[in-house]
């Protein structure tokens, strides 16, 4: 008995220690640094002072969040339209074929993602892979100029994040009891409602989960825009990589990353909420 | 693979010369000929009966002997290989759950997690369309008032204890006043007690509702309580359909006996047999039975008599023992209306005896180890020939 609480206590302070050292101290350090003073030489100063914040309430930044915002938000609604159908046959494939397709998903990852990047370039540059077989088959006359536009950030954000969509959609809908789905047609339900009705809100957690997992490095992978947006497309990560890296204005950059973490404290919220909707019937009675 | 192609062309053809279709009349449910295979297995193999309208039918046997196979093909998530299937008179091939007029009871209640108990209950009714706001809130509620539920129609299914989920999903089906109601072993995750008032309550419901219910389970004592016939299935196969004192009564094979209650099984030979009567060695006594199903001399049969319809005696209190085995008491199980005997005959045959208590037997008073003589009375056993 003693050494089980021993042992549960050991347990516990070292899972805080990790969490405080790796994820809780760096966060402080950034939210200190943000309410500090910029200064040019020593990176900032110990002064406390709300500029930084003040900073941010400029139609530019605002400008800058938004731009962010939709084309993250349009990620991710792409990613989830693409996922979606791919997810739901996989979990419903026989465990055979899905380990390898699970497989496959995850082979990109072995690669840089960086480089996978550049990689895009060559695909859509004016004289690249996609313009060649379009101009081929005859579908197009000229070429498309789709490099160093918001297109072609849009294209190599969802082909980056496209298995973060994926994966935590298919591990929700494996375990999508299909009773539910008998019952549901049993009581006259066609597939449109049966869709609408029970699958998608069963899911919806594994939709949202998909959905933090894209939308906020959407936001923030700033390599993305700056390799394939020229300097057309700057989103919240290039704002924040600008002020530490060339701006030397730390506390501006921390500033901003706070409110980039607020948002996602915001969306993990909204996670949330979406899993207790979602809940199933062998949870304790009295949660809510 | 060339045969079960043959088998499918065959069944079609049966089809085209329309020998077996579905009439009109007052069978709620008929199946003909019904045939299911999974990976070349036959799961279900020549399935024959009817369902009259307002029947409480079960289907009993052990689990994996295709009865929940059974229920998908009526409830269209199965097609069958072979054979038709006849709702209200109309072939159902190809139609399908949606498009059938006929609801389930899932197992595990498959209660939507993310709706209500209101909405549940809706479901069915919302599917349907051509129903006003007021017409679904009428006819939930009316299911909710027939479940007892009126009180709970907010909460999540989660929120709901085994018993009332239980009732959730009989309103959510029956809200939709199906041809038929099945039921897939609905009660199994009950505890025993309450299953027990499930099946006074479903059994009322039914009564009261008037729709045809085939309830599906492996127990047989439910079975017999419940139902106005039972189908008893083995291996893919119906083994029996009768009433439940037909099947107990009655059993047409060893197989139904030995599944329907408990029952003691004796080898017999037979010496010599006619028309009327046939001349039997038991236990090494011999007996003249009524020869009802035509036995003839050296066939293998077996008696079979119910441990109610064993009497056991104290030496003392018998006389002529010409037609009674001897044996010794190996455990007595007090069960309050009766006693339980377990009896070892000399030829290490293990009896089951069950003895009530009466006002003409007030000494019902064996102890182990104690001899006796076990008897019955002619006429309640049943013979059945061996079936290897």
């Amino acid at each position: 008995m003693k050494v089980d609480r021993l042992f549960k206590g050991t347990t516990i302070s070292i899972v805080w220690l990790w969490l405080s050292v790796f994820a809780l101290l760096p966060t402080l350090l950034v939210l200190i640094t943000s309410f500090l003073k910029n200064d040019p030489v020593d990176l900032f100063r110990w002064q406390f002072s709300l500029q930084n914040y003040q900073a941010l309430l400029n139609p530019i930044y605002f400008r800058v969040f938004w731009h962010s915002f939709c084309v993250a938000g349009l990620c991710s609604l792409i990613c989830l339209v693409l996922s979606y159908p791919f997810a739901y046959l996989l979990a419903r494939l026989d465990s055979k074929y899905k380990n390898l397709l699970l497989f496959l998903v995850i082979i990109p990852f072995w690669t840089s993602s960086l480089i996978r990047t550049y990689a895009i370039i060559s695909i859509l540059k004016a004289k690249g892979l996609l313009n060649s077989v379009l101009l081929t088959l005859g579908i197009i006359h000229h070429p498309l100029t789709i490099l160093y536009t918001s297109t072609a950030v849009i294209i190599g954000l969802v082909y980056s994040l496209l298995p973060f969509m994926i994966l935590p959609l298919y591990a929700n809908i494996e375990k999508l009891d299909t009773q539910f789905i008998d019952a549901a047609r049993d009581l006259g339900a066609n597939t449109l409602t049966t869709f609408t009705r029970v699958i998608l809100p069963l899911t919806f957690p594994g939709i949202m989960g998909g959905i933090i997992l894209v939308f906020l490095p959407a936001m923030s992978m700033f390599y993305i825009p700056d390799i394939l947006g020229g300097a057309k497309s700057l989103l919240v990560g290039n704002l924040i990589q600008n002020e530490f890296l060339s701006a030397n204005n730390w506390p501006l950059g921390s500033a901003v990353s706070m409110v980039l973490t607020l948002a996602m404290g915001v969306l993990l919220l909204l996670y949330r909420r979406a899993n207790k909707i979602g809940q199933y019937h062998d949870e304790p009675i009295g949660e809510i | 693979m060339s045969g079960k192609a043959d088998k499918n062309s065959s069944a079609k053809n049966i089809h085209l010369e329309s020998e077996v279709t579905c009439v009109m009349n007052s069978n709620v449910l008929e199946l003909k000929g019904v045939t299911k295979r999974f990976d070349d297995e036959d799961v279900l193999e020549d399935i024959n009966f009817e369902v009259r309208h307002g029947e409480f039918l079960t289907l009993l046997g052990p689990s994996g002997c295709g009865k929940t196979t059974l229920l998908r093909l009526i409830s269209g998530f199965e097609q069958p290989d072979a054979g038709i299937i006849c709702i209200n008179g109309i072939d159902v091939k190809g139609l399908s759950p949606q498009a059938r007029h006929v609801n389930t009871v899932f197992q595990s209640y498959a209660l939507f997690p993310h709706l209500n108990v209101f909405d549940n209950i809706a479901f069915g009714l919302r599917c349907k369309g051509g129903l006003s706001k007021v017409e679904i809130q009428q006819q939930v509620n009316d299911a909710l008032n027939m479940v007892k539920l009126s009180h709970l129609s907010e909460r999540k299914p989660y929120q709901l204890s085994g018993g009332q989920q239980q009732r959730v999903a009989i309103a959510r089906a029956v809200v939709n006043k199906p041809s038929i109601l099945l039921l897939d072993e609905p009660l199994s995750s009950l505890d025993y007690r309450l299953r027990k008032t499930m099946q006074l309550e479903l059994k009322q419901l039914q009564t009261q509702l008037g729709i045809t219910f085939i309830f599906v389970t492996h127990d047989q004592e439910e079975a017999l309580s419940m139902s106005d016939r039972v189908v008893v299935m083995h291996e893919g196969r119906i083994e029996q359909i009768g009433t439940p004192r037909e099947v107990y009564e009655e059993p047409h094979s060893l197989r139904v006996a030995r599944f329907i209650g408990e029952v003691n099984i004796f080898e017999t030979q037979i010496i010599s047999a006619d028309e009327e009567v046939f001349h039997a060695i038991i236990e090494g006594k011999e007996f003249t039975l009524k020869n009802r199903r035509h036995f003839s001399k050296n066939q293998k049969v077996y008696t079979l008599v119910r441990p109610e319809d064993l009497e056991v005696w104290s030496p003392a209190e018998v006389t002529d023992t010409s037609q009674m085995f001897p044996g010794v008491v190996e455990q007595v199980i007090y069960k309050g209306s009766t006693v339980d005997l377990m009896v070892r005959l000399q030829s290490q045959n293990l009896l089951a005896a069950t003895q009530f208590f009466n006002e003409d037997d007030e000494k019902l008073d064996f102890h182990s180890g104690e001899s006796v003589w076990v008897h019955w009375i002619p006429g309640w056993e049943v013979i059945l020939p061996d079936e290897s």
